[in-house]
């Protein structure tokens, strides 16, 4: 696996989970996530989701040399999660950081592109479903792990008012 | 404080060399049914022999992450997930359940179901029974739960009052730690004793159901001209909290020390697993019972029938099948005798047992007269968030319709709020996340504000509803259905009567009204081809299993009515016990396994003064003395 | 019988101020250890370190729970009270300091010296001279200049009799509000419950059962409850073996334990703000826990000073700083060669929460003796 996949897919995940680069390689699993995606989808898929997740950056990327948010979430939708080849996988590593889990991909998907035995549903360790993100949007802990404390679920959850409804900002923009 | 397991207890007794002991007792089920029986017995000096269909090996800490691990790593982590599949005590599984065509049983699973009603019911087969993964409510029954048929013409009587067993929940609650306070639990006609407290102080109730009783305590509901009012109230619960002065808590069960299990720290996996062991499970009974050196564990060992003296109708022996690994199908045919025999095995596999052994009853009963809770499920989104998904799976709910004259006419029911969303209802919080990400487009920002907004607001109220006794509510056996060892299994024959189905209707109506008075969007929406599907009055609910076994070997005082007396003896085998929820003639509105362990602690007694008072040796089949023979004979 | 180092009330808040100090100082290496394991691996040990951890804290609210019983005023967020690692332990040798360090053998011979039972040859040795006092130490004497103990047992035997010499001529010892103190009913773990303090004997009690749980101090393995104590359960990872009621130190004959020292994230030893690269995301994360644990020592002092029922809110803080401990142990250390990333525990400085902004990571030069 190369260093610069490596460190792309990272940021692909960031931009995906809403989660900082920190808090996906505090999971202990980013290594493992991205070797899943492989094994379950083809090294070409995945040079191509970096492709194409490269090139929506660069389109999106002001003279300051960052990406504008709007032009990113439009870019992205175009070249990514309107794909018919890259955005089951796209949403698949959305759903495996937040769940831990890699589900299969749909039927569509694989006869078209072929089916590996690795993309089936499939947890990736057991660690992985307790650093599921999920757990953490919504301020809860993965049931069966990382335990808040005795009471503590008497008190309001410890939610960033921003992703409150109707507090937040609209989050694609 | 941690609970030792004696090294090797599950290895100390040799199948073979026990054929040839006399027990005072043999027990069939490591259970909570069986695991008091079998300490109260060895805390007497009895001699003792349990034989436990799965596999046992010593309870340690690694061997429990075992489960937890299996659980972490389970696609699908339904109530079974953390336990091994064992075709040799094979078990029912909450995803085996399927809709019934009239006419044909549906056999692909190990629970046979018949029908016409399907169900998800659940036991657990392992060492500790289905404790090891119960979820731990342990309200004790009302006072009026004892004489339904004589207040209001349905189901049966007991031949005991709450006054009776009230003794006896005050011990069970100290045997598996129950945290409660008095103050809430004394209503609608339960009392407690004089300055009796309970271990453990009351949980406290989760900001959920701070958020739901601010609206809805007080609400005033009519139901048979009373007027009463709604309040959400704490359960009483199975699991460690702050002790109130003299009480220890009991932490994780090893054999070796470790220091887990003091105080539950809102795990939210009481189902199927409390990773702390903060929860009761019948190990740390179990544990306290195997210190005694005369009471033997065999594991694997799956009674396979009950032998009975064509002329006492004593029971002679326990006809066992030991397998030797859960994936082989070699076994051996061993034997257990006793004195006395207990069928510990639960409300299934205990009449499964006897009437593969051809023991129905002269009466016919064994079997009959099965009952369980019938859920149902009703869930909407707060207009806040609530937080969902935090602390105990349930801490709090309404009780107030558990009893009252409308008995007369429909079923009572407890209300739960669920902790844990709409996970029962519909699989959250992994199908929101699904549905937002594959059908909602949504990543980043909006991914996270979306999982606030539709999973921390989320609300799922369980109603538990009564189910009365029914004859032909049954378990069966037919050669034509075993298993991997040759047992027979289970066959379910199971419908809901109207009188649930009443209070089902009914519920749903509260439902209703108690989201308007919130302010909550409904999000219910019953599936007609949901399993369990059941139409009633025009409309259709779904319904599902309550886990909560009861009824198979119901209890009375008269032998004609019933199987099983008030000490849970039985009528025609005068060394027989069948005990567990099987003797319950009503489950009315309580979650079952705590005056399970009532029934048991006052069992135990009854079995100590029958030993005591039989001194009389019982007459042996077996003519083979040239074996050299344990000292423990005790004849 | 040497003259003791405690002569009134002054020197015996001195002393308990110490003892609190030390107590602390040794849960941020057991949770170093405990949280460099990787998840659901080396079950065995993360169980006997959480426990031990656990029990510090126990041990913490006992030594408020005598120094609020004399009237003083516990305060963990006091310069100071938090120590700069490595730091030295008094136990008579000089040959090794407590780092912070990721779970390995040297980080269990560690805490066997720290837990070592430790009894001086004779009384006047209890004192020994503070051999380097340009390094910080955890247990130096508060009363005496330049004099450190020679094992953690010792320091408490000398609170002891200094307590029980204080109380004899001052009748008005325990004059502490006893409302302060901390019941069972706020604290317990497996491993003990708080025991109030209100007069000499519970004084007693609860500073022995400090010194029995952490070294065994004359009881041996187990106490007379069948507990192990803490050395013992570290000899356990070293010997690979649980300890059964009876067994002989050295030869436990219990269960084997499984250790895997490779599922360790390789943490950097006693990692420093000074070696995280400035202005990066991972220093930040750094930076915020240490405001965190800052906060979370804030908030034990307010429990231990009027308002014990904020213990509880105490452990859901911990449950959080496990899992900010558990996020930057996972997070490689950039430009460290392939370690990984630590809590520094460095506070800021000061004697109480600061109103104003943290400053965090200058303290290291600042709060050593
Ligand atoms: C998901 C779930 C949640 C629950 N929640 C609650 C709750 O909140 N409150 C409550 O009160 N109850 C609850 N229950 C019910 C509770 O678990 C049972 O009532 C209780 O465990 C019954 O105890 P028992 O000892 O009678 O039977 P079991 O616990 O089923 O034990 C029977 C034992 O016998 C063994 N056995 C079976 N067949 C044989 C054989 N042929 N030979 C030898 N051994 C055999 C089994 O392996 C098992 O160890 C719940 C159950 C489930 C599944
Ligand atoms: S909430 Fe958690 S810690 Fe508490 S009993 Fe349930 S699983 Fe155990």
């Amino acid at each position: 696996m190369t260093a610069p996949a490596f460190e792309e897919f990272l940021s692909l995940s960031v931009d995906l989970t809403a989660f900082e680069e920190t808090d996906l390689l505090g999971t202990g699993l980013a290594h493992q996530y991205l070797a899943k995606v492989r094994d379950a989808c083809g090294e070409e898929v995945v040079t191509a989701l970096l492709d194409a997740y490269r090139a929506a950056r660069a389109e999106a990327t002001g003279d300051d040399g960052r990406p504008d948010p709007r032009r990113l979430d439009r870019a992205l939708r175009h070249r990514v999660f309107s794909d018919e080849r890259l955005g089951p996988v796209a949403r698949n590593v959305i759903k495996l950081w937040y769940a831990g889990t890699w589900y299969g991909l749909p039927p569509e998907w694989t006869d078209c592109y072929g089916a590996r035995p690795a993309a089936e549903t499939s947890t990736v360790t057991a660690a992985s479903y307790q650093e599921g993100l999920l757990w953490r949007a919504i301020a809860a802990n993965p049931p069966g792990a990382k335990a808040p404390g005795y009471g503590s679920w008497a008190q309001p959850p410890r939610i960033d008012p921003r992703y409150r409804k109707g507090q937040g900002h609209d989050g694609t923009g | 404080m941690y609970v030792k397991f004696p090294e090797g207890a599950t290895k100390r007794t040799n199948p073979e060399a026990a054929a040839d002991v006399v027990y005072d007792a043999v027990i069939v089920g490591g259970g909570i049914a069986g695991a008091i029986i079998a300490s109260r017995l060895g805390a007497a000096g009895k001699s003792v022999l349990i034989l436990e269909a799965g596999p046992a090996e010593d309870l340690t800490l690694k061997g429990y992450e075992g489960y937890l691990d299996r659980f972490y790593s389970a696609t699908s982590k339904d109530n079974q997930s953390p336990y091994p599949v064992n075709p040799n005590a094979p078990m029912p599984r909450g995803t085996d359940a399927r809709r019934i065509s009239p006419g044909t049983p549906d056999s692909s699973a190990y629970l046979v179901q018949s029908g016409p009603f399907a169900t998800d019911t659940t036991y657990t087969r392992v060492l500790g029974g289905t404790t090891m993964h119960w979820e731990a409510k342990t309200p004790r029954m009302l006072p009026e739960d004892f004489r339904t048929r004589s207040l209001y013409g349905v189901g049966a009587d007991w031949p005991l009052t709450y006054e009776d067993l009230s003794p006896y929940y005050n011990e069970a609650e100290h045997e598996i730690g129950v945290s409660a306070d008095v103050e809430d639990q004394s209503y609608l006609g339960v009392e407690f004793d004089e300055g009796y407290v309970f271990p453990m102080k009351g949980l406290p109730l989760s900001y959920l159901d701070r958020m739901v009783a601010e609206d809805v305590d007080g609400m005033p509901v009519e139901l048979d001209g009373v007027r009463r009012e709604l309040r959400v109230r704490p359960y009483p619960q199975a699991r460690n909290g702050i002790p109130n002065p003299g009480y220890v808590p009991r932490g994780a069960v090893s054999t070796y020390q470790v220091e887990v299990g003091g105080r539950c720290q809102g795990n939210n996996n009481c189902v199927p697993l409390c990773p702390v062991q903060a929860k009761y499970h019948a190990g740390k009974t179990l544990s306290l019972a195997l210190q005694s050196p005369d009471v033997h564990l065999v594991g694997q060992a799956v009674a396979y029938r009950v032998h009975v003296d064509e002329h006492t109708r004593r029971v002679t022996e326990i006809e066992y099948r030991r397998y030797d690994k859960p994936d082989s199908t070699h076994f051996t045919t061993e034997r257990a005798r006793g004195r006395l025999f207990v069928l510990a095995a639960n409300a299934v596999e205990n009449p499964r047992l006897m009437l593969a052994s051809g023991l129905p009853g002269s009466n016919g009963l064994v079997g009959r007269n099965f009952m369980d809770h019938a859920y149902l499920l009703a869930w909407a989104l707060l207009p806040e968030v609530a937080g969902t998904f935090r602390g105990t799976n349930c801490t709090g709910g309404i009780t107030d319709l558990r009893g009252g004259g409308f008995r007369g006419r429909q079923a009572a029911f407890s209300v739960d709020i669920h902790n844990d969303g709409w996970g029962w209802a519909r699989g959250a919080p992994m199908t929101d996340l699904a549905d937002l990400v594959d059908a909602g487009g949504r990543y980043g920002e909006s991914l996270r504000q979306g999982l606030v907004d539709r999973v921390s607001r989320q609300l799922q109220l369980a109603f538990m509803v009564e189910v009365p006794a029914n004859p032909s509510n049954r378990v069966t056996v037919d050669p034509a259905y075993t298993d991997h060892l040759g047992n027979m299994r289970p066959i379910l024959t199971y419908d809901l009567p109207d009188y649930t189905m009443r209070g089902v209707a009914y519920a749903r109506q509260l439902s209703k009204r108690i989201f308007a008075r919130l302010g909550a969007e409904d999000h219910t929406r019953y599936d007609p081809d949901f399993w369990g599907y059941a139409v009633y009055g025009g409309e259709g609910y779904e319904i599902r299993g309550g886990n909560h076994l009861a009824g198979t070997h119901m209890m009375g005082s008269d032998p004609k009515t019933s199987v099983v007396d008030a000490n849970q003896r039985s009528w025609e085998h005068s060394n027989l016990y069948l005990v567990g929820g099987g003797s319950m003639p009503t489950v009315s509105t309580s979650n079952v396994t705590l005056t399970i362990a009532a029934l048991c602690l006052r069992s135990a007694a009854a079995i100590l003064a029958q030993l005591d008072a039989e001194s009389a040796p019982i007459r042996l089949t077996s003519t083979d003395t040239a074996q050299a023979r344990p000292q423990e004979v005790v004849l | 019988m040497t003259a003791s180092t405690i002569r009134d009330r002054h020197d015996l808040i001195a002393y308990l101020h110490t003892a609190m100090a030390l107590e602390h100082a040794t849960i941020p290496p057991y949770l170093t250890a405990y949280y460099s394991i990787r998840s659901t691996t080396n079950s065995d040990a993360a169980h006997i370190i959480r426990v031990v951890a656990v029990e510090e804290m126990l041990h913490l609210t006992l030594a408020a729970n005598v120094l609020n019983a004399i009237g003083g005023e516990p305060d963990l967020t006091r310069r100071g009270f938090v120590p700069t690692y490595p730091a030295y332990l008094p136990d008579g040798e000089d040959d090794f300091t407590v780092d912070l360090r990721p779970f390995s053998p040297d980080a269990v011979d560690t805490f066997c010296k720290i837990e070592r039972p430790g009894e001086a040859p004779r009384d006047r040795a209890r004192l020994v001279p503070e051999h380097d006092l340009a390094r910080p130490s955890l247990v130096t004497s508060p009363t005496a200049d330049g004099m450190r103990f020679y094992s953690i047992g010792e320091f408490y035997a000398e609170i002891i009799e200094g307590l029980e010499e204080v109380a004899s001529h001052d009748p008005g010892l325990f004059r502490g509000d006893p409302s302060r103190q901390v019941g069972p009913e706020y604290f317990f773990s497996g491993g003990g419950t708080a025991i109030p303090v209100f007069d000499l004997d519970s004084a007693r009690r609860a500073l022995e059962f400090i010194a029995d749980q952490g070294e065994g101090f004359d009881a041996g393995i187990h106490d007379e409850a069948g507990e192990l104590a803490h050395y013992y359960r570290f000899r356990q990872l070293q010997l690979g073996r649980y300890y059964e009621v009876g067994d002989h130190p050295d030869r436990p004959s219990g269960p084997h334990l499984a250790i895997d020292w490779h599922e360790v994230y390789p943490v950097k030893v006693s990692a420093r703000l000074a070696d995280y690269p400035p202005d990066s995301q991972i220093a930040e994360v750094a930076r915020a826990f240490n405001v965190e644990y800052w906060s979370f020592l804030g908030l034990l002092t307010e429990a231990f000073t009027g308002q014990p029922n904020l213990l509880q809110d105490a452990i859901w803080h911990m449950f959080r700083l496990r899992d900010g401990i558990n996020r930057l142990v996972r997070n490689p250390l950039p430009g460290s060669g392939g370690l990984h990333a630590a809590p520094t525990f460095e506070m800021p400085i000061g004697r109480s929460t600061p109103d104003g902004p943290l400053v965090v990571g200058e303290a290291a030069a600042v709060v050593t003796p």
